[in-house]
């Protein structure tokens, strides 16, 4: 992001879970848990799935911002919008898409929509990206971690007991077959419109 | 396309060369199906890494939050969480004086002084920022700790001026105001802040400014508004009670 871009007093929030801070960390869960909570039950969740739904949020928040993200509005209308939007998300998949329109309390800050937006297309790409991942074969998952982490696939395939043939023709099968699952993925045209609203 | 296919992972890993690298290119020049694929398994790849670079930071990140999670492990009803983090660990010890005294505390005639003294808790201040030096705005808060309410209304009022949009400031700020006598400025932040993720302590001070200005009319009217969802449901219902 641009040097000019200024950040937003709430950046040490940001920070504070960058550097694993456990102090600013439960002041996050002071200030914004209970508006998550409240969120989650209105809309068909339990405790639990709010508890979840907000841990996720940060680690996912935590690793958007490791790539160089820079807050430039309120934390907590931030939180907000980007717990609302994972938890419409996890609705729609569950097929029980019917949750309340009150705001979140970040509605009110167009800055903070926008970055939302941003953050939330991130951390559905990830998440849909290691869902389908993971439906690889186990043989799959472990060349493609190995070559794609810069490992030489000769090296590869003499740690998996494999031809460095197979291994070879293997990594370019075994990625074809990520991109068919990830291209059907019903998320993957929705993330790729930009125009998508995360909120309904 | 299909030959094509099986040379997208050499592509990307950048081992494509010369007739066969051009041939490539223009195949996806000429097959936007082909040139989407190529897309897809780059970024696939890129964010793969990223995701496997990031699991040690994150199973950290996660073991803290998981800390702070079993702290808070009872089972709550929504509300309870934020409520449990500002309770005082002498308000149990008090708690059990209150229920000792009841009986007395029943009888007794209460006055609108009294039952504002004997609700208003304020939350802790949590304007926390990195660093040792305290800022301004931490002055402010410690001073309204202190009960230093003028001083620290001073302080709120000048980092409002410029963070206008600070809602939790604003919250502190009519605390400052209601404090001071003033219940009639509180009581407009508090009406501000009704339809904002602070309305259960809006709506609940914006009661106790009515209190305090002893229109115990508008008074009920504001607690009978307290929905059951709001952290303050109970407090309400109390208040009503000695109110009637």
């Amino acid at each position: 992001m641009s040097q000019f871009v200024k950040q937003h007093p709430d950046a040490y929030l940001i920070q504070g879970l960058l550097d694993n801070d456990h102090r600013v960390i439960q002041t996050i869960y002071d200030r914004y848990a209970d508006e998550v909570v409240r969120y989650v039950y209105k809309n068909q969740g339990s405790q639990e799935d709010a508890e979840d739904l907000l841990q996720e949020a940060l680690i996912y928040m935590t690793r958007h911002a490791r790539s160089g993200f820079v807050l430039t509005c309120p934390f907590g209308g931030f939180l907000n919008l980007v717990c609302k939007g994972m938890w419409i998300n996890e609705l729609k998949k569950r097929n029980r898409m019917r949750v309340t329109n009150e705001a979140l309390g970040g509605s009110e800050f167009g800055d903070a929509r926008e970055q939302a937006a941003a953050t939330l297309r991130d951390i559905l790409f990830d998440q849909m990206i290691e869902r389908n991942f993971v439906h690889l074969p186990d043989g799959c998952q472990k060349i493609l971690k190995h070559a794609w982490t810069g490992v030489p696939l000769q090296k590869v395939a003499e740690m998996l007991g494999l031809q460095y043939g197979y291994v070879r023709k293997r990594k370019s099968e075994c990625s074809g077959e990520l991109v068919e699952l990830i291209q059907k993925d019903p998320e993957f045209d929705q993330l790729q419109n930009p125009d998508f609203d995360f909120w309904v | 396309m299909q030959q094509f296919d099986s040379k997208i992972e050499d592509y990307l890993d950048g081992v494509l060369e010369g007739t066969e690298l051009s041939d490539f290119l223009a195949a996806m020049q000429g097959n936007p199906a082909l040139a989407q694929k190529v897309e897809v398994a780059g970024i696939a790849r890129a964010r793969m890494r990223n995701i496997w670079a990031s699991e040690p930071a994150e199973q950290e990140l996660r073991n803290t939050i998981q800390a702070i999670r079993s702290a808070d492990s009872q089972p709550q009803e929504p509300g309870a969480m934020a409520k449990r983090m500002r309770i005082p660990p002498w308000y149990w010890a008090a708690a059990a004086l209150l229920v000792l005294g009841f009986a007395f505390w029943m009888l007794r005639p209460t006055s609108t002084e009294q039952l504002y003294a004997d609700n208003r808790h304020f939350p802790e201040t949590a304007f926390v920022s990195k660093g040792d030096e305290a800022t301004p705005l931490q002055k402010a808060a410690t001073d309204f700790e202190h009960k230093h309410y003028q001083s620290a209304l001073d302080g709120f009022q000048r980092y409002l001026s410029s963070h206008p949009d600070d809602r939790e400031v604003q919250l502190f700020q009519g605390f400052c105001l209601l404090e001071l006598g003033k219940w009639s400025e509180a009581a407009q932040i508090f009406a501000n802040l009704n339809s904002t993720t602070l309305a259960d302590e809006a709506n609940w001070y914006l009661a106790l400014c009515y209190l305090k200005g002893k229109d115990t009319a508008r008074c009920k009217a504001q607690l009978m508004g307290i929905s059951e969802s709001s952290m303050h449901y109970k407090n309400a219902q109390n208040l009503l009670r000695k109110l009637r």
